[in-house]
């Protein structure tokens, strides 16, 4: 049965806690809620000042691996030049790499499930592989046209599904870092996805548009059949989708500070 | 051409130092090179920068028209040359020009207002649309640019028009009105043309600056 948790502040990043039985969300206010996730009942929350927290890294748009124990930090690009840099930061802070990914900004960012690869796309519509021990280039793609807001590596870490301005869902093979499959079908452009724990679903929420006020619809999708095998309606943007860890739900927060909660199966 | 430039001004530079060039009225050298220098400044700042956005596309077609007949919005001639510091011509630029429509909706299912203009040697460019329209995360009309030119550094700005009714009539207070717009510079003046098919006009010259 699909039911919806509310939030005082727009919620712009979600991630389920405690094996799926808590859901937190990094929330426009600078504060992480955290919600019982069957009673939608907000338990905790936690203002960005309590640095500490390991929490608090959902209210940045950096990456992080825990098996380097690294972080991904995209920078505001270059005032007069565009140029985009993308810090990768050791847990200490001491900067490992400073990686130049492009110009107009970084849109999307993050690391492979081994953490050997990091990858970041950029509103000049390129994407970049980068071997995170060395820090080099793996690979470049100039083959898409638009920008992609959102990405996601499946479980086993074997695909990487990055979508955006077109609609479309790009399958990044990621042995070869070239693509795979295209799955199209959003009505809207898309601003979040994730892959299901058992790399078998994709779900992605949409973005009109027309503005980041209308209505949308959050797809979930059979990835073997390139499909869509269900699809649900989100009154505004979706801005964060994942599924929880036993692969029941899918949790999807709106503009409108709800956070949509649907049945995955 | 350029590397005479760079001479022509270095040697001006030397001989002000020197003391062999002088003013029309009395000046310390110091004073002359201070003046010379500002002057070069002035007369050779690159083309202030601005937000890609998230609404560039690659691989647009390279047209000087880039709205269709019946399209609605008021005509739009725009008009400009790419230049470098010194105001030489740079040829062989391309320059990504892109904008919302009327109602201030990007085209993000093709290239409608949208070009890839490949600027031959005369370094000017001319396209004929229509006025950007506003939209709510974004109030002030305006047009993006790319810009990328051999020996020159990438530029990514914007154009707006001073007769938006979002500066409210008042260019230097409003400008940077909610910091939508980084420098008064990107904001053109805007010509009516009655004659013909009535048309508004802006000229928006790029200077780059070399890499």
């Amino acid at each position: 049965m699909s039911r919806s948790i509310s939030s005082d502040s727009l919620v712009l990043t979600l991630k389920f806690l405690d094996g799926g039985r808590s859901l937190a969300g990094g929330c426009s206010d600078s504060k992480v809620r955290v919600w019982d996730f069957n009673s939608g009942s907000l338990k905790e929350t936690v203002a960005r000042e309590q640095a500490k927290h390991p929490l608090t890294s959902l209210l940045s748009r950096l990456a992080w691996t825990d098996l380097g124990n690294l972080q991904a930090t995209p920078k505001m690009p270059n005032r007069q030049t565009g140029e985009n840099f993308l810090h990768i930061l050791e847990a200490s802070g001491k900067e490992k790499h400073r990686l130049t990914a492009g110009i107009g900004g970084i849109s999307i960012v993050g690391f492979s499930p081994d953490g050997k690869t990091v990858v970041a796309g950029s509103y000049d519509t390129d994407l970049r592989f980068w071997n995170v021990s060395n820090g080099e280039l793996l690979r470049r793609v100039e083959d898409l046209t638009v920008s992609m807001f959102a990405m996601a590596f499946s479980p086993d870490g074997k695909w990487l599904a990055t979508a955006g301005v077109d609609r479309i869902v790009y399958l990044w093979d990621t042995s070869t870092w070239r693509i795979a499959k295209k799955l199209a079908g959003q009505p809207e452009m898309i601003s979040a996805l994730d892959f299901s724990p058992d790399g078998k679903r994709l779900v992605t929420g949409g973005f009109s548009e027309l503005t980041a006020g209308h209505p949308v619809k959050i797809l979930l999708w059979d990835l073997a059949a390139g499909k869509p095998m269900k699809s649900f309606d989100a009154p505004r943007q979706v801005t964060s989708a994942v599924f929880s860890p036993d692969g029941q739900w899918i949790a999807a927060a709106c503009r409108d500070k709800s956070i949509a909660v649907h049945p995955a199966a | 051409m350029q590397d005479h430039e760079l001479r022509r001004r270095d040697i001006l530079g030397e001989c002000i130092a020197k003391g062999l060039l002088i003013a029309g009225v009395p000046m310390t050298s110091v004073n002359l090179f201070a003046f010379y220098q500002k002057a070069e400044q002035a007369a050779s700042q690159p083309t202030p920068a601005e937000v890609l956005g998230p609404f560039y596309m690659k691989g647009a077609p390279n047209t000087s028209l880039l709205h269709k007949p019946g399209d609605p919005g008021f005509p739009l001639k725009v008009v400009g040359k790419v230049l470098n510091t010194r105001g030489d011509k740079i040829p062989g630029a391309l320059v990504d020009i892109w904008h919302a429509d009327h109602a201030g909706l990007y085209d993000v299912q093709g290239y409608r207002y949208r070009a890839q203009l490949a600027i031959g040697e005369s370094s000017e460019y001319s396209v004929e649309t229509i006025m950007p329209g506003h939209y709510p995360d974004r109030p002030a009309q305006h047009i993006h640019y790319l810009i990328t030119a051999p020996g020159h550094r990438t530029l990514v700005t914007q154009a707006y028009f001073a007769t938006d009714p979002y500066f409210e009539g008042n260019l230097e207070k409003n400008y940077s009105k909610r910091g939508i717009v980084s420098s008064r510079e990107l904001i053109r003046t805007v010509k009516l043309f009655e004659q013909g098919t009535p048309h508004a006009e802006i000229e928006f010259d790029i200077i780059l600056e070399k890499a």
